[in-house]
């Protein structure tokens, strides 16, 4: 993709049809650590690796509670994701004040569709340059939606965002079948072992670079962290990587 | 009252409620195993006249929420339909045509009003029981009832009266359920033709004892099946103290 004259303001249209700053805010979010979201007939599991910008600097917070049924997951402009989140965080929480239950998943959906929408057809703002990945439970069952800069959001049962997320996308398609009855250790396990396919052949996961979040049926949203990341790693310890990892395009730079 | 009296009180009267004007009486609601049985009479008083008869004070929302009123019935009405649209605009935002408020949700968004408009010194003049039948974490219905006074009071009983029901009926239908426990052991509960039965005799009660109350009432109830406002029923009552009770002119 290169610089051309349609590519100036988010309310230009190219002769193609394509808004370019759209398209070239989903690249930012393609430049952020990956995340994978999986759910089950009673989970919704998010795993996400976190990026240090040098080994002097913590890892970066990827994963935010929402409320005691949902999370997300942010790839892309950290900064963005946050605003995105602060915003997810009120709506969950103006909906249990006024009817004092959780907010439904779909209603977030609608809400979040909207926000993201706005930025991509008024002369002046910026599409959000951040994918997010929704993990959240509610009376219709466990859910996982992705959200991405052109604010398509869309439910999944499984999906993957970030850099060589594709690696993982494919060992999610290879392992759909076994996903819906699968308990939330088993799913986290997934989620892991697609993780570790966006990696290089050099890297590893480990308990600083890795965080797990699960929701489901009894279980409100909990974010997994350091040394109790420890042990499921070690579960998928002995299972080979199934598939190198695809070609990154661009480096790192300050985004997640 | 001088001029300027009478105009500052009807400028007062038309900028916020001062008192209700078509009134309706007790509600009585008890929960039972498997879900809430409601019921109120049929009148709308304008003072003590017996102004509006074949009036319906339960409305029932959808499958798992029943609401009783009690108070002025306009703006009843108005809630009646602010919450309708309420439900209305949840299945467009749920995306789902057969997406349902639950009672719990609707009891504290008609807290949240209430609260508010007593705040600014202007309420909705009514008392409302919200009944129904409520997921639980698992998403196992249980019994509901929520009530909400005029000043924003709120909370959850098991069994409620309001009104003049409140000082008549609240106790009966406590030593009801004392006995019902000390027979039957502490965790069970009423069935639901116990529940129906006890709400008849409640309104007997209330018959004889409220001016305003009048004898033809109907039932509701709400179960994990669905919900329903049973067609309307006349009682009679037993009026042969009226023979021995002359002491008055």
């Amino acid at each position: 993709m290169f610089r051309n004259q349609y590519d100036s303001d988010v309310t230009v249209w190219s002769p193609q049809g394509r808004l370019h700053q759209v398209d070239y805010a989903v690249e930012a979010m393609k430049q952020g650590s990956a995340t994978v979201g999986i759910r089950s007939n009673t989970h919704a599991v998010l795993v996400a690796l976190k990026r240090a910008a040098n080994e002097l600097c913590s890892h970066q917070k990827k994963i935010y509670e929402l409320d005691r049924h949902v999370g997300v997951s942010i790839a892309g402009l950290l900064s963005d994701g946050r605003i995105l989140a602060r915003f997810l965080q009120t709506e969950c929480s103006s909906w249990r004040w006024d009817y004092k239950e959780s907010v439904p998943i779909q209603v977030l959906n609608n809400r979040m569709q909207l926000k993201l929408q706005a930025n991509t057809q008024h002369y002046g703002r910026r599409p959000f340059g951040v994918g997010l990945v929704i993990a959240g439970y509610d009376q219709k069952g466990p859910h996982i939606v992705k959200t991405d800069p052109s604010a398509e959001t869309v439910e999944t049962y499984a999906t993957s965002i970030g850099a060589r997320s594709q690696s993982a996308r494919t060992y999610l398609e290879r392992h759909l079948a076994d996903f819906s009855d699968a308990t939330a250790d088993q799913l986290i396990e997934h989620a892991l072992l697609a993780l570790r396919d966006t990696l290089p052949a050099e890297e590893n996961l480990t308990k600083k670079n890795t965080t797990i979040a699960v929701v489901g049926k009894g279980q409100p949203f909990k974010v997994i962290d350091d040394n109790d990341v420890q042990p499921y790693l070690e579960r998928i310890g002995d299972q080979p990587r199934a598939v190198a990892p695809v070609e990154a395009e661009g480096g790192d730079n300050m985004q997640e | 009252m001088a001029a300027h009296q009478v105009a500052h009180r009807i400028a007062e009267e038309n900028q916020r409620t001062l008192n209700p004007t078509c009134t309706g009486t007790s509600v009585v609601a008890v929960t039972f195993d498997g879900g809430v049985a409601i019921v109120a009479d049929r009148v709308a008083s304008y003072g003590k006249t017996a102004r509006y008869k074949g009036v319906s004070r339960l409305y029932r929302l959808n499958s798992s929420t029943l609401i009783g009123f009690g108070g002025d019935h306009a703006d009843f009405q108005f809630i009646q339909n602010l919450i309708y649209r309420r439900a209305h605009d949840y299945k467009a935002m749920c995306g789902d045509p057969d997406a349902e408020l639950s009672p719990m949700a609707v009891h504290s968004y008609l807290t949240a009003l209430l609260y508010y408009r007593r705040s600014r010194m202007n309420p909705l003049w009514n008392t409302l029981v919200v009944v129904g039948t409520q997921p639980d974490d698992e998403g196992v219905k249980k019994p509901f009832i929520g009530i909400v006074t005029l000043k924003g009071v709120a909370y959850h009983p098991k069994y409620v009266a309001t009104g003049l029901g409140a000082m008549l009926i609240q106790q009966s239908l406590e030593t009801e359920f004392r006995k019902h426990q000390a027979t039957y052991g502490a965790e069970t509960k009423l069935t639901k033709d116990e529940a129906v039965g006890l709400l008849r005799k409640a309104m007997e009660l209330v018959y004889y004892h409220d001016c305003l109350a009048h004898s033809e009432y109907e039932i509701g109830v709400v179960t994990t099946e669905d919900a329903a406002v049973l067609p309307p029923e006349e009682l009679v009552g037993n009026w042969a103290m009226a023979e021995t009770n002359c002491n008055y002119e």
